[in-house]
This record gives structure tokens, sequence and C-alpha cells, in this order.
């Protein structure tokens, strides 16, 4: 599998910048809403294509640090009064730390063995939450109920939690980017290419690995704090296969691999699954996004925006050299003179 | 563009096109969620409401929309209400994780700015009614938790809006005992060993029946053998099964809302099945549960607050309706649906406007009248039931208590509604 190198598109980033702070002044509460929770899928998504399309790493329990994420924060905050600000980076960190633990097992482990051990850790999780026993910190069934949310003086607070998950998502993709072009990322490329040349470099695969899971632990986790703290409850739906499977839905249609590949993924599908509920109705509604998913996967496996960019990228780059070419020309007649 | 990818872009194009066409086809011919309209000459009242209509609990959602569809074209055949039709405007909650609920909510609430929501029941308990409550959105559910009850007293300001139209889930393991109670005390069955073994439903709703019937055994000096909680989409029983047998219990209750769960379970004890009374709740109200359990769950008895009043005149008639236009029997969940939209209804009417408070007054004081029993809410915006929290069974909902005797749900509690008695299972 091809990995995308990781580059930017200045002015485009910039207008999708513009549009990302202007958004909810023009648009109304719904819609508003749809993208804060996009927003939240991106960060989720970003970060598990972190794990599955840069780092070879076949993890299918990311849910996990989401869902540690977001019980830790919520009953910090409902039972001893933790503000949400501070919640919510202490669901990251014990995110983090939930990582390195799964972490020091899981990578002893190669090939589907990581996907059906991460797997059953989130089962587990799953299971732990609803036992009677853990009524008391987990809410049982029913889930933390009454999550108090972020407040700021007389802000808004549906603008407050958009710009909040704006910033937090541009905050994780900046660090994924940096992560990326550094030693560790150029490791990590080296590992997904082979792992058995990667060690002869003297790349550490066990540590290198660790570092990209918790890094991807923490912004999940604070994903799944920010959920608490916005939707004001908690329950285990948050780590059910069926979220899992959503999330896996983004990254593919969006493209596996890709850097911003999964933002695209999880704005489509979750607009897309949003809009033809007012339209269609029930298992219609459910086959038109599975014949739609199929459709992407078959013909675009690199993803829905890397399908978009080539054609572009293949029709602009010839009159971008020939202008650049062209540049050169003057330069060096305005030289020669 | 290169050609071959100027090919792949049209294949993708003439695709796409099949794929929404056939889509839009289908969901055209499948009815969509709002109903057909007769012209209007004033603006419709929009009604709002959320259900499963995909996920594990499509068939309850699918029944939710039937009730929901025959009560609204019977409203607007009948011209509407205060001159106006009923537009039904419905949303897909699936699995009802929080996310996909509070969304819907918020769509009716903020795009959709609906009059009115009436809807059955979810699994997540407070965040839909604050949406509710910040838009001034009014909403009927049936709920049946003992959270709903909190969320009134800890919304002094907006409790005005929301009204559950059954009694808290806390009754139902009270009920359960007093049942008990009254077939030993009648005579109709005699129990051994006063054991019990407890399957919880994995929901907050499965949960807290067992735990009030718990703690209502346990006063009267019975003791719980098993006490396990069950997954939805459990088929295989085994282990449990290996303990029921070895324990061998007097009642084995099983609160699972999955009917094929209840019919995988039922299958697999009727194998080898011990001297036990079988009893469930809601998850065996759906038609498909005797449907799909034919023989094997000939005795069970299952119980709700909110259910239809086999036998009843009312009921009769509207389900008579139902099977005409549907071809099988009505479940459980469109029953009470259906009513809820009637009260709904008939509430407004009475207000003559559909101003939020005074629809909202008028449902306080109204007295409805439906497939399910008696709707009257009490001082905390909910239905009480009969016998559990009212002697008078014309001011009530009945707890009902159903036997499946062949093949038919028979209601065998309480008096004077029920049209059959208790039997001993045929396993035993």
């Amino acid at each position: 599998m091809k990995i995308e190198s990781v580059r930017f598109s200045h002015l485009l980033e910039v207008i999708v910048l513009f549009i990302g702070i202007i958004f909810p002044l023009l648009s109304v509460t719904y819609y508003v809403h749809l993208v804060i929770l996009s927003f939240l899928w991106s960060i989720v998504a970003v970060c598990w294509n972190l794990l599955l399309g840069y780092s070879g790493i076949s993890s299918f329990g990311n849910l996990v640090f989401f869902g540690v994420g977001a019980y830790s924060s919520a009953w910090l905050t409902i039972n001893m009064g933790v503000p949400p600000w501070l919640g919510i980076f202490i669901g990251g960190l014990l995110a983090s730390f939930m990582s390195i633990l799964m972490g020091a097992l899981t990578f002893r482990l190669r090939g589907v063995y990581v996907a059906l051990f991460t797997f059953a850790s989130q089962e587990m999780l799953r299971y732990i939450v609803l036992l009677p026993e853990a009524t008391k910190w987990t809410g049982g069934p029913i889930g933390l109920l009454g999550v108090p949310g972020f407040k700021l003086s007389n802000f808004n607070s549906l603008y407050l939690n958009y710009y909040l998950a704006f910033g937090i998502l541009l905050i994780t993709i900046l660090s994924i980017h940096k992560l990326l072009n550094s030693r560790t990322g150029l490791a990590l490329n080296a590992m997904a290419q082979s792992e058995i040349y990667a060690k002869t470099l003297g790349i550490n695969i066990f540590k290198t690995r660790l570092i990209v899971f918790s890094i991807a632990a923490f912004f999940t986790g604070i994903a799944g704090s920010f959920f608490a703290y916005y939707l004001h409850v908690v329950t285990d739906e948050y780590l059910s296969f069926t979220t899992m499977v959503s999330i896996i839905f983004m990254i593919l249609i969006g493209g596996l691999g890709t850097f911003y590949g999964p933002v695209a993924g999880a704005f489509i599908y979750t607009i897309f699954s949003e809009y033809l509920k007012g339209i269609l109705s029930g298992a219609i509604r459910l086959i038109v996004i599975s014949m739609a998913i199929m459709i992407i996967t078959i013909l675009f496996p690199s993803g829905i925006l890397e399908a978009i960019r080539k054609p572009f990228r293949s029709a602009l780059k010839p009159k971008v050299r020939s202008l650049f070419k062209s540049a050169n020309d003057t330069k060096s007649k305005a030289k020669n003179i | 563009m290169p050609e071959k990818i100027l090919g792949r872009y049209v294949m993708v194009i003439i695709l796409a096109i099949i794929c929404f066409v056939g889509g839009f086809a289908a969901g055209w011919m499948s009815k969509p969620p709002e109903t057909q309209m007769v012209q209007p000459t004033l603006p419709p009242i929009k009604l709002g409401s959320v259900a499963p209509l995909t996920g594990p609990f499509a068939s309850s959602g699918e029944e939710m929309k039937r009730g929901l569809e025959m009560a609204v074209e019977e409203i607007n055949a009948r011209g509407g209400i205060l001159g106006r039709q009923v537009q039904l405007v419905l949303r897909d909650i699936e699995d009802m994780s929080p996310d996909k609920i509070i969304s819907a909510f918020t769509d009716l609430c903020a795009k959709e700015k609906v009059d009115f929501i009436v809807y059955g029941w979810t699994v997540v308990y407070g965040p839909q009614w604050d949406i509710c409550a910040t838009y001034g959105v009014p909403v009927l559910h049936v709920e049946t938790v003992k959270e709903f009850d909190d969320w009134i007293k800890n919304h002094p300001n907006d409790r005005w809006l929301n009204f559950m139209a059954d009694a808290p889930d806390t009754y139902y393991g009270i009920g359960f005992a007093k049942f008990l109670d009254i077939l030993i005390k009648e005579g109709l069955y005699q129990p051994v060993n006063k054991k019990i073994a407890m399957m919880r439903g994995e929901d907050a709703y499965g949960q807290r029946i067992c735990e009030v019937f718990k703690n209502e055994m346990l006063s009267r000096g019975w003791t719980v053998v098993i006490d396990e909680t069950i997954t939805f989409g459990t088929v295989e029983y085994t282990p449990i099964l290996t303990k029921i047998r070895a324990e061998s219990p007097d009642v084995i209750i099983n609160t699972d809302l999955v009917s094929s769960d209840l019919v995988a379970f039922m299958k697999q004890f009727r194998e080898n099945p011990t001297k036990s009374l079988f009893i469930t709740a809601f998850g065996a109200a759906a038609p498909e549960f005797i449907e799909l359990g034919q023989d094997n769950v000939e005795g069970v008895i299952w119980t709700t607050m909110l259910g239809q009043l086999r036998g009843d005149p009312v009921r009769e008639a509207w389900a008579e309706n139902y099977k005409k236009r549907y071809g099988e029997e009505p479940g459980e969940d469109a029953a009470f649906v259906y009513d809820m939209v009637m009260l709904w209804a008939t509430a407004t009417a009475v207000a003559g406007t559909t101003e939020p408070r005074a629809v909202c007054k008028q449902l306080e004081k109204t007295i409805y009248r439906g497939n399910c029993g008696t709707y009257l809410f009490n001082e905390w915006h909910w239905a009480p039931g009969y016998p559990d929290t009212t002697d008078d069974p014309s001011l009530g909902l009945p707890h009902l208590f159903y036997q499946i005797q062949n093949r038919q749900n028979v209601l065998i509690y309480p008096s004077p509604f029920n049209v059959g008695t208790f039997e001993l299972p045929p396993w035993f």
C-alpha cells in the first residue's frame, strides 16, 4: 500500500479554515450540531488512521481510549467538580496511560492477533462498564447522565462547543503532521514498508509503536471526553461494534493512509447519513449508504479525497509547470540582457 | 484528462445515478416517513417523532411507525385538528446511541420546528428532554424510567412540557412480586424451593426490573440462586441452562428486550426443562415472539405496565383496523403510540390552540381511554398504573400479565380486565 507523503496545500487549507470559522454564523443549529459531530469523529478517524494507515498497527480497539476518556472525565466532573476544561485533558492522559498498558501486551503479537486482541479489549471494557458492581462508577446500562458541559460566561454554548471541537481537531492534525515529519514518522514509514528492514536500520519497533499508540490514544481520549461534555451523557454505546464499523467506514471512504482523507470521510459519512434520514426511511437508507460505500471503496481504493485531487493535479500540473517555465524563461532573458 | 480516468468517472456517474434512482424509487414505494396530506388551507400542525427504524430494535420501531401513521391518517381523515392537517415528521434513531438520539431531536426541534413530539421509548434518558426544553417543544413518551421522575423534580421551570404516559419502571418489580403473591394465595401455583434464577437484560430497564423484584422477593423469604446479565443478541444459553438445571428454581425471570433472544432461550430450555415458571417483560410483546417461538413459548408469562387490553372493545375495534391494513396482529408499541397521538390530539382540540403551554395545561387534566387503558397524569406528569398505584381501574393503566396459551396472548391479570386465567405451563 502506497502511503501518502505529507504535504500541505496551503491555499486550500486557508480556504477550509476560513469556512470553518464563519460557518456557525451562517448556519442553523442542526447543521452546526452535525459539523461538531463530524469534527469529533474526524479526530477519532485521524488517530485511527495514524495506526492503521501509517504505522501498520492493526488496532481495532481504539474505542477503548474513547470510552476511557469519556467515562473518566464525566465521572470526575459529576462527582468531584473537575471543570470540563481540565477534565478533557485528564481524559486524554488516562486514555494515553491505558494505551501504554495495552500496547505493552499488544505489540508482543503480530498481524491478525493484534486486531483480535485490541477488539477483545474493547468488548471487555464494554462488559465491564455494564457490570452491576461497576454501576456506581459507570452508571451501568443507563450510563452517566447530566454531564455538565463547557461554559464561558454568556458565550452561546453551541458556538463554544463548535469552536472548541474545531480547535481540538486542528491541534490533532498539526500534532500528527509534526509527528509524521519527524524521525518517528520516518521510522513509521520504514516499519510500514518492511519491519525487518526497519530493524536493520536500528529502529526500535516496540518503542516507536508505543509512542504512536499513546499519541493516538491521547487525542482519541480527548474526543471521547468532549463527546461526554457535549452530549451530556456517556453510555456503553460509545464502545459498540456499530460505532467501530462506522469509524472504519469513515477512514475507508476518505482514504486509508492519506492525511486528510479520514477528515473528509468523517464529514461525508456523518452528514450524508443524517441527510438521508429526511429522505429515505429505514432499511432503504442503509442500503443506499452501503452501496455508496461499496462503490467508493471499489472504484477509489485510495479514498475519495485522492480521487478528487488526482485529476486536478493532472490537469493543473502542466499549466503550473508552463507558468513557472515561462517565468523562468523571462528571468533568464532578463539576466542575459 | 487521461481516457482511463475519464472512463472511470463516467462509470461512477452512471452507477451513482442507478444507485440513487433505485434508492429513491424504493423509498417512494415504501412510503416516506411523512404522511401524504390533503391540500391544506391552513399550515399543518407538525408532529415530530423518533423511532428505531433500523438496528436491533427495528421490529419495535416498525410498530411505532405504524401506530403513528394510523393515528395521523385517522385524524386527517376527520378534518385534522382545529381545521389543520397533521404532518408527521419521523426520524430514525437506529441503534439508539446518544449522538443519534440527540441529532434526531435537534433536527425535529431546531430544523423542522415541530409543534409537539410523541415517541415511544429509547435507552437514553435526559439529553433529549433537555433539547425539547431548550426549544420549548412539548414531548410525550413512554420511557417508563425512574430518571423521568428525577428530571421532572430537577427541572421545575421546564417540567411543564414533559409527559410520560405510564409509570416508572420501579413498579414492574413490585407488580411482579404482587402477581406471584396472588397466584400463591389463590392456590393456582405452589412454590417448592422459593428459588429464583435472574437473567437481567443489559439495558437499564432490564436491570432495574430485576433489582426491584429481587428486593421484593428477598423480603418475602425467597433466594436468588442465579443472577446474570444477558447481552442483546445472545443465542447460546448452555452455560446458564446448566446452572438452572442444577438449581431447578421455582421462577426464572428474564428481562432481555430482544424477542429473538427470548425465543432462543425457550427453545433450548424446552429440550430439558425444569419445573420453573418463566416470566419475562416487554421482549415477549412483539408479535414475532409467538411466530418464531411457536410451541416452545407456550406457557410463558410476560408482563407490561403498558399494553393492549386484548378482549376489550376499544382495543378490538382498533386491532381490526390494524389487521386490515397490515395483515397481522398489532404489537404493543403500535397500540400505545397510537394512544399517545390520540391523547395529544384530544388535548390540543380541547385547548383550542396549538400554543405549547396551553396544550400541556390541557394534557395535565385530560382523561383518555385508549387501547391500553385510561391515561390520566398525576402531579409528576406520569400516568399511574392499576393496581400498583391506584385502586380505581377506570383511572389507571392496568399492569398487565399475559400468558401464552394455544399460541395466543391471554390476559390473565388483573381483574376486571383479564379474559383468561393462569395455567401451569405445559412443561410442568
